[in-house]
């Protein structure tokens, strides 16, 4: 499409860091549970059915889930949310001219989620098989997890890809008006994208396992803590396997020349690289814990090895997002009328939150600490 | 106009947000009201020592979880996919004018959330003093979401001093706002005494505790009610005029507004007769009766707020066709297709002989075979009307809203569009381009059905 006449586009409500900022942040927070639900709930319902510390592992992260979708739904909202605030003329054109795999999200979400319910309502300790219709429901919103995955990369690595809007628009339109039946699962970029997702689900799966037996589940016994160990060793690799093969692929084979000069020079280069090598950093730690042993500071610097591994892929993503978009509108020259009142309102808010949202965890941990009937 | 346009045929894909739209608040209601409900309760329970009560309260916990967390905030984020596709330049307007509002009420959600799951997850874990706090804290986190949400719908209706001083506040402090978190508070309430008897109906035995639940979900319920009627009626006195107009103009929407009312009427007596005088009535049967009447009354009531917003999606700012009301004097003199961006990447591709220097002419339009000009009206049509109207048939069709009209009649129509109905908006197109959308309007127009004047058609045919 035709580039955009910056001018005519209204001023943004706060500067563009602050927005990307927030936009970042919600995005690896977002990225937590989703990672969870795309990896753990596939390996929850292959697990399952097994004896012993496999069973005991679904089942702990199966009752977890309803949670987990929860907050990864809720913290998917301020990245959406500001992408809006941001680049309305790229999201909106991106999603209408997929519409109906758009929309789709949320009738399979709705799926996913009541199919989540289902089997965790059918999770037991005991070693009673699980009603069929529960695990059917496990596999099918695990499958579905997949595939909005794979729905949501359709439509945001369009967003990002505005050279490609017209031949689409143009296959599916009825007198100039979208269908919405366009889709963009043709570009290579996607099937790169997705497998690298997938890979960091596995790898946030893998850290959350060893988190979760030592600080969450106090009934883990040593030989469940070093079998997770174990696991998440396993899974991990894999993760990183998948994260590092499919990142090179879409690095050095989907990349424009643009943007591999942009991406590898300057202070880019070592962000790039960073992005590149973290992985080997959680595998590095999980390495050390399967061998050394849990404990808490190996699990804490896993956490942070994966937290790097998140937010340096979601902060090239974003760069690589700002330059793809270049085309159109030159980000960097958006005009910004911070909103300075309710942006106030809203940190106020935001940091009352963080307050209030301690004190409740730190009620369950009470809880948790001194477990009585009421 | 940067968007594309999203045809969903026989609906009109702004009734795909109608359709989602109604469905989440009926269940958004209930997930606050329901936090009101189980923060009192809880309260009561503990106070009074009754774990009967208490194990109701418990059992009522992942009904209302099932529904509101899931379908309620999947349906909500439904919402704003949905305003996306099917209204985008007026959800930029939104987004960029209260996007803190939004990013504050998603706090308040993760707070909910949390506060949702600690309560639900936790029963029986906490001391009772904390669990009824969280319940406290969960309610009181939701009705601020409502408050935050309503002042952003409330500005769609009116946007008030917005338009002289635009800002956050003053857009978000309009006068709809008061209105309408007084007749939410109020339904919020209501609805969710309604899902109680429902849900306590089909749970528990005719009994003590029944009756209990019953009686103290009574109270609340006629609170509700009334400040339904207050907001309501607040509500009516604030409207913009257009808006009390509509209500008075179009027949479907006095209808609806009788039907809303008698509707009330109904919820009224069924709860004075039924769980206020007669708490043994309450069986599964009347309770669900009950709450279809409160769903009915509740989903009326939402159309009834949308239709009456028209020719405005965002009052003064955007209008029904995803045009700012500013530019349409711009677009009068440019051309609808020359000024969109979709519309004239069209024409561009498909007619590049009337396309000179990037500029459309409107001349060499007119002089295309007529099956082009069809073809272009057609696309003017696509993105100047279906918002509102499907084509031959579906959601307020247009051939059968024009059929037999001769074709200057047509023309004419097209061009003075908010003249001839005032909750149209505006033609916001060249002169030539009306002529265009006649030549497709012709061609979707049945034949006026034979012998409906049969005095006339006489009359006609006589030399």
């Amino acid at each position: 499409m035709e580039p955009l006449d910056v001018s005519s586009l209204p001023a943004l409500p706060a500067p563009m860091w602050f927005i990307q900022f927030f936009k970042v942040l919600g995005f690896v927070l977002h990225m937590i549970p989703m990672n969870l639900w795309l990896a753990g709930m596939l390996l929850a319902v292959i697990l399952y059915p097994w004896k012993g510390f496999p069973r005991r592992w679904a089942t702990r992260i199966g009752r977890q889930m309803p949670v987990v979708v929860a907050l990864g739904v809720n913290f998917g909202i301020v990245p959406l949310l500001f992408i809006q605030v941001a680049y309305p003329w790229a999201f909106y054109p991106a999603t209408i001219l997929t519409a109906w795999f758009w929309l789709a999200i949320i009738g399979l979400l709705l799926i996913a989620y009541y199919g989540v319910y289902a089997f965790t309502f059918g999770l037991t300790d005991e070693d009673k098989p699980m009603a069929t219709w529960r695990f059917l429901a496990g596999w099918i919103s695990a499958a579905l997890f997949i595939v909005l995955a794979i729905l949501f990369s359709n439509g945001l690595s369009l967003m990002a890809a505005p050279e490609r809007w017209k031949s689409i628009w143009l296959a599916n339109q009825v007198a100039g008006a979208a269908t919405g039946t366009g889709h963009n699962f043709g570009d290579s970029s996607l099937w790169h994208r997705w497998p690298m997702v997938f890979g960091m689900a596995l790898m946030t799966t893998a850290v959350w396992s060893l988190l979760d037996s030592i600080l969450f589940d106090r009934k883990a016994t040593s030989e469940y803590r070093s079998w997770v160990a174990r696991f998440s060793l396993i899974i991990g690799v894999a993760g990183a396997i998948v994260y590092a093969s499919s990142g090179t692929g879409y690095v050095f084979g989907t990349w424009p020349k643009a943007v591999f000069d942009y991406m590898w020079s300057e202070w880019r280069l070592p962000l790039t690289l960073l992005t590149g090598i973290s992985p080997g950093l959680v595998v590095a730690t999980l390495l050390w814990i399967r061998y050394r042993g849990v404990s808490g500071g190996s699990v804490l610097a896993a956490v942070l090895s994966q937290v790097i591994v998140l937010s340096t892929n979601a902060i090239s993503r974003q760069l690589v997002q700002n330059l793809e978009l270049s085309p159109l509108v030159p980000v960097g020259q958006l005009t910004a009328k911070p909103d300075w009142g309710p942006m106030a309102l809203f940190l106020i808010s935001f940091g009352i939150g963080l307050v209030v949202i301690g004190w409740m965890l730190q009620q369950v941990v009470r809880a948790e600490r001194s477990p009585s009937e009421a | 106009m940067h968007y594309p346009w999203w045809y969903v045929p026989l609906l009109t894909s702004p009734m795909l947000i109608a359709i989602i739209a109604v469905l989440h608040v009926l269940v958004s209601h209930y997930a606050v009201g329901g936090g009101l409900f189980f923060a009192f309760e809880t309260s009561f329970a503990y106070q009074t020592g009754n774990r009967e009560y208490l194990s109701y309260l418990r059992r009522h916990a992942p009904f209302f979880i099932l529904l509101t967390v899931v379908f309620g905030a999947i349906t909500g984020v439904g919402i704003w996919w949905t305003i996306g596709l099917a209204s985008p330049l007026a959800t930029e307007v939104l987004i960029r004018t209260f996007v803190f509002g939004w990013a504050t009420e998603w706090v308040f959600f993760v707070i909910e959330l949390t506060a949702a799951f600690i309560f639900y997850y936790y029963w029986g874990r906490l001391a009772p003093r904390i669990h009824q706090i969280m319940a406290w804290i969960y309610a009181i986190a939701a009705w601020i979401s409502l408050v935050l949400i309503t002042g952003i719908t409330a500005f769609m209706l009116h946007s008030g001093r917005w338009l002289e001083s635009p800002s956050f506040w003053t857009g978000f402090f309009n006068p709809q706002f008061i209105p309408q978190v007084i007749s939410r508070t109020g339904g919020a309430i209501l609805l969710t005494s309604l899902y109680v008897y429902l849900h306590s109906s089909l749970l528990l035995p005719n009994g003590d505790v029944r009756s209990l639940i019953v009686r103290r979900s009574t109270r609340p319920a006629f609170v509700g009610a009334v400040l339904i009627t207050v907001g309501g009626i607040a509500w009516l006195l604030f409207l913009p005029e257009s808006a009390r107009l509509a209500l008075e103009a179009a027949a479907v929407l006095t209808v609806l507004t009788v039907l809303i009312f008698a509707l009330t009427v109904v919820v009224f007596a069924l709860l004075y007769f039924g769980p206020y005088r007669n708490p043994g009535w309450m069986t599964p049967g009347f309770a669900a009766s009950l709450l279809l009447f409160g769903l009915a009354a509740f989903s009326t009531g939402e159309f009834i707020r949308e239709a009456v917003r028209k020719p405005y999606v965002v009052y003064g700012v955007v209008l029904g066709n995803q045009v700012l009301e500013k530019e349409v004097p711009d677009l009068r003199r440019n051309g609808f297709l020359q000024s969109g961006r979709w519309t004239h990447a069209y024409v561009a591709e498909h007619y590049p002989q009337a396309v000179d220097g990037g500029r459309i002419i409107p001349e060499r339009l007119l002089s295309l075979p007529q099956q082009d000009r069809q073809q272009i009206g057609q696309v003017i049509f696509m993105h100047h009307c279906n918002d509102c109207h499907a084509a031959k048939t579906g959601y307020s069709a247009i051939g059968p809203i024009l059929f037999s009209r001769p074709r200057p009649m047509l023309v004419d129509m097209i061009r003075h569009l908010h003249e001839t109905h005032y909750f149209m908006p505006p033609w916001s197109g060249t002169s030539e381009e009306a002529e265009l959308v006649a030549d497709y309007l012709l061609t979707l127009s049945p034949e006026r059905p034979r012998g409906i004047y049969p005095s006339l058609e006489k009359l006609e045919t006589q030399p």
